[in-house]
């Protein structure tokens, strides 16, 4: 298991040119930055020109991790979502609301205590779907497809004010229910 | 015009933690941006908000359905990270030391001193090396040694500015070591590191010195790299081999690599060169080696 101490000792070691410690980084968190990156631009090829471009950018230093301001993976995550939605940008994009992976809801999951569920991304996954279809299509387009309120007007046809609307009604109800789950999750 | 968008309003606390969802997600206004964040830090509960927005952000980043990426793609990676060393091995030739960075005045106020040291490091550590290869060794002076010593100023140059100066190791010319890595049929030769450029045999030039962590390879008849994979540059200490470094070769067999090791190279025994992809360097090299050598001198 990676700590934070290996993580900065990777990116000291990357910082001097060692491939090796690139192909680390690579192995580390590689399938994490194509899964979002794949996830955003729904096609393994420009995916992987995304994925790529992410750790081209970490090997060229064009930006830098601050381990005072968050983990590595996280930062890495960022790094990857610009990079897909700007490559998304540039190819035209094409609004698509993607179904959930998760077939059935067990409401039983939103209380375990198992970390690891919240380490792989279950629980909150079915948070969103606990939020009216409407908001979490609108949250998915925002947040995975970097459109702005007036783009996601103008694709959907739906009136700007009522984008805005539902919008920060779901932000707002799934920070709620987010904070909810983890204040269950933390109690003995 | 809506309160929000005047960049010299001051909004109380409760507009802008009304605003924080929308900001933390990039979907305000420049004019609310900008108003969020010149106020922002005056209002404990919007920071706080805005903390956990970012919080969720992450978890909604890591919760997309895990997919494994294509086995080619930490390749593709690694070639393109590998590509400046090979690429540089085709462009023009030039005069030997023209490109050859000279040391800026100490009095350049732009420069700070540990940059102006490395770049003399630099220029004195490069035009050492192209010394070494042109008139020592008699490095490829068979066939065309300024074009040859060219490539490898040019590859050098490469990556001085691929790294912008800043990551040389060879910072003496003192105790430089070179050693010629073989084909394993055509034996290895370091008492005569020469390239015999008469045959076709794959062989290599590595050089280093004693304190140094960083070497250069020089490549040249390298067979054609199947595809996905690329040259994996190996060093060995007590049997436990270690992964330096990846780098292709042009059309004609010709590449070069500039690697760091975590240790001194002088304390490794053995190098050698293998032809695999990045998903079977798990810690020990796959297959034959193209060239290899004992690193003692």
């Amino acid at each position: 298991m990676y700590s934070p101490a290996d993580d900065i000792e990777l990116m000291r070691r990357i910082a001097e040119r060692d491939q090796q410690a690139l192909w680390t980084l690579y192995q580390q968190y590689g399938k994490a930055v194509y899964s979002l990156a794949y996830r955003i631009l729904g096609n393994s090829t420009y995916a992987e020109e995304a994925t790529q471009d992410t750790f081209l950018k970490v090997w060229n230093q064009t930006t830098r991790w601050d381990s005072e301001k968050g983990k590595l993976k996280n930062w890495l995550l960022t790094i990857a979502q610009f990079t897909a939605i700007d490559r998304l940008r540039k190819e035209g994009r094409q609004p698509v609301i993607h179904p959930e992976s998760i077939e059935e809801t067990d409401e039983s999951l939103l209380t375990s205590k198992n970390e690891a569920r919240w380490q792989d991304g279950t629980v909150l996954r079915l948070l969103v779907m606990q939020l009216p279809q409407q908001q979490a299509s609108l949250i998915e387009l925002a947040f995975f497809e970097g459109m702005t309120h007036g783009e996601i007007a103008e694709s959907l046809h739906i009136p700007l004010g009522t984008v805005k609307t539902r919008l920060r009604a779901g932000l707002q109800k799934l920070r709620e229910l987010w904070l909810e789950s983890a204040d269950q999750t933390s109690k003995p | 015009m809506n309160p929000n968008q005047r960049t010299d309003f001051v909004p109380d606390c409760d507009s802008l933690v009304e605003l924080v969802p929308e900001y933390a997600f990039g979907l305000t206004t420049p004019e609310e941006t900008r108003m969020i964040e010149a106020n922002l830090q005056r209002c404990p509960e919007a920071v706080a908000r805005l903390s956990e927005y970012q919080h969720l952000q992450d978890e909604m980043r890591e919760a997309v359905p895990q997919i494994e990426p294509p086995a080619q793609l930490g390749t593709n990676l690694m070639a393109a990270v590998a590509a400046p060393s090979a690429s540089a091995m085709t462009v023009r030739p030039a005069p030997v030391l023209k490109h050859v960075p000279a040391p800026a005045p100490a009095t350049t106020p732009q420069i700070k001193p540990r940059r102006l040291a490395l770049r003399i490091a630099w220029a004195v550590a490069a035009a050492a090396v192209i010394a070494l290869v042109a008139t020592n060794l008699y490095w490829l002076s068979r066939v065309s040694t300024l074009t040859q010593s060219n490539n490898v100023l040019t590859a050098l140059q490469s990556f001085q500015s691929f790294q912008n100066g800043t990551a040389f190791v060879l910072t003496s010319t003192d105790s430089l070591h070179w050693v010629r890595l073989a084909a394993p049929d055509q034996g290895n030769q370091t008492a005569t590191p020469t390239i015999d450029t008469a045959t076709t045999a794959a062989a290599a030039f590595m050089m280093w010195n004693n304190q140094s962590q960083t070497g250069l390879l020089y490549a040249r008849n390298f067979p054609a790299l199947k595809p996905g994979q690329t040259y994996h540059l190996w060093l060995t200490q007590n049997h436990q081999p270690l992964f330096v470094g990846v780098f292709t070769v042009d059309d004609k067999g010709d590449g070069a690599l500039l690697f760091k090791c975590p240790e001194a190279i002088n304390d490794f025994d053995w190098a050698w060169v293998t032809a695999q992809t990045p998903q079977q360097s798990t810690g020990k090299p796959v297959g034959d080696a193209v060239v290899s050598g004992a690193l003692s001198s």
